[in-house]
């Protein structure tokens, strides 16, 4: 065999080679479990062993296992094992490296929006703030898990307060603190709260589901001024509007709502009662936050 | 054929002679010591960490002994000179190299059957049934060991013994981590980024397909058409590894 017919024959075989090995790949793809990342921290072991075995670079394991659990974090939705999986991982990650911030503070609001599990949410924040007692964002997020997640006023107070004094924090801060001492439950208030967070949140898919929240809350506000001002209609005429838009003048509104998810409010004149097409569950009336 | 059939075995002859298989000794006392030891324990566990303990050492004696005996294969010869013998001889540079790899191939095989057998006997001792599965996980193991070697002959024939070893111990432990490479770049939108990710991913050995000792050790079921594409890859990237090196060694000049 000459040399050029042998140097092409080796250029085919190689050719052919790195194309099975590509399309064996795929093959191998078809194999692994969709879950795949949760599957790895479901056989993750307790953080204090995770720091006997990591041999000193126990930063670069919580590193690590960090960017795995950001990829179950960063899904829509998580069914709650999942979440009990996500939290395993974050309590690993902060026995790992306690003062990891981003962990607690991303990990804790992943635990209360993308699934719900409160308790871990507040006990790694708990744990966060034992560490880190310097950080503003820690008791801020408990305070808040406080308010959203168990409807505790005085103790959500407690922690804003808290919050407002820790250096960086923003002023608005202790404002929110004093108005949730007055305990008011208004939807407003829990705007407020949520943009605060929203604003201060770096992370897209946090951010995504708390502008979702956000809008939920804002839909709950209108409903409850429409329903307000429905009965204002009521009390004066003895009867209910015809339409959502005699509600427009004076003594009244200046214009409807917009209904933030891009639908409609639609009204039932014969019970007097409004919904948003876009929302099949009302929030809990008071205090628009999670219903227990 | 017949002359790398000599090559080979005269590689196995010389790696017995570099009393390679000495590590079985250490084998055999680590089984033996967890097995006693583990012997307070309930059956159940004690088992499990039988088969956990022996499939690990398999794989990293094995890996051990294709690394450092692997990347000693060709650089030997060139230290003492015996290779100008050789390829003074109407021997194909490719035949030197695949006898050497088909030699300590061999080595390997003999070395993990042996291993095998004092595993299984170890588990038969302490009343656990050795299962198919097992045996599956450990011949998965072997193709890993086979494509370990074919990237430590690889490095051996353009690089020193030291980071030869370096390079290939590196290979194994990105391998094991291209899963993260897959999800890293499923997630990036486009771009350059993602085409060299994905690139890569495809590029570096899939060295985690060739791990199911949890399943085994747990006796789960292996699907039999995973471990058949699996050892079809780990058989195409080896002989892929394998023309590249040859291909390299084939131009090399000894000085």
């Amino acid at each position: 065999m000459n040399t050029a017919r042998r140097q092409s024959a080796i250029i085919i075989t190689g050719m052919a080679l790195l194309c099975s090995v590509y399309l064996l790949q795929v093959k191998l793809l078809e194999f692994r479990s969709p879950l795949l990342p949760l599957a790895e921290l479901r056989y993750l072991p307790d953080g204090k062993y995770l720091k006997a075995v990591s041999l000193g670079y126990e930063q670069l394991v919580a590193d690590i296992l960090w960017v795995q659990a950001i990829q179950v974090m960063g899904e829509r939705k998580v069914s709650e094992e999942a979440g009990r999986w996500v939290y395993r991982a974050l309590d690993a990650i902060t026995t790992l490296d306690p003062h990891f911030v981003r962990a607690y503070d991303a990990g804790a609001t992943a635990l209360t929006t993308v699934v719900v599990l409160p308790e871990e949410s507040n006990r790694l924040l708990e744990k966060g703030i034992r560490h880190n007692p310097e950080e503003w964002r820690l008791p801020f997020l408990l305070g808040f898990n406080y308010y959203f997640e168990f409807q505790d006023d005085a103790r959500a107070a407690e922690y804003m307060a808290r919050a407002s004094r820790l250096p960086g924090a923003p002023r608005t801060l202790a404002q929110l603190a004093a108005r949730l001492y007055a305990a008011a439950h208004e939807p407003q208030l829990a705007i407020d709260l949520l943009m605060n967070v929203y604003e201060r949140t770096a992370d897209d898919s946090v951010r995504m589901s708390l502008e979702q929240r956000i809008k939920e809350v804002v839909v709950e506000r209108d409903l409850q001024m429409l329903e307000r001002f429905i009965k204002l209609y009521h009390d004066r005429e003895h009867r209910f509007p015809r339409r959502l838009d005699d509600l427009i003048g004076p003594g009244y509104l200046r214009e409807l709502p917009r209904e933030p998810f891009g639908g409609s409010y639609l009204y039932d004149s014969a019970t007097g009662t409004v919904r948003s097409s876009e929302m099949s569950e009302r929030l809990t009336r008071l205090g628009t936050r999670r219903q227990k | 054929m017949k002359r790398m059939a000599v090559i080979a075995f005269n590689t196995f002859k010389e790696n017995l002679r570099d009393k390679i298989l000495y590590n079985l000794l250490f084998f055999g006392l680590l089984l033996i010591g967890s097995a006693l030891l583990l012997g307070t324990l309930t059956m159940g566990e004690q088992q499990k960490i039988i088969k956990d303990i022996g499939l690990a050492s398999i794989n990293v004696i094995g890996l051990l002994v294709a690394v450092f005996v692997g990347i000693g294969l060709v650089s030997k010869e060139l230290e003492k000179r015996t290779i100008f013998t050789i390829v003074s001889k109407p021997v194909p540079r490719y035949e030197f190299l695949l006898g050497r790899y088909a030699g300590l191939a061999f080595t390997l095989f003999v070395n993990v059957a042996i291993m095998t057998a004092g595993f299984f006997g170890t588990l038969l001792v302490s009343q656990a049934l050795p299962d198919a599965g097992l045996l599956t996980a450990i011949g998965l193991m072997f193709m890993e060991l086979l494509l370990i070697v074919a990237v430590a002959i690889m490095f051996s024939t353009f690089t020193t013994p030291t980071l030869s070893a370096t390079f290939t111990l590196a290979i194994y432990v990105i391998g094991h981590c291209t899963a993260d490479l897959h999800a890293l770049g499923e997630k990036l939108h486009g771009g350059l980024s993602k085409w060299l990710i994905n690139g890569l991913y495809y590029v570096l050995p899939n060295l985690a397909c060739f791990n199911v000792k949890g399943a085994a050790a747990y006796g789960s079921p292996i699907e039999m058409r995973y471990v058949l594409t699996s050892l079809t890859y780990g058989a195409v990237y080896t002989a892929a590894v394998i023309l590249v090196a040859c291909m390299i060694f084939q131009r090399r000049d000894f000085r």
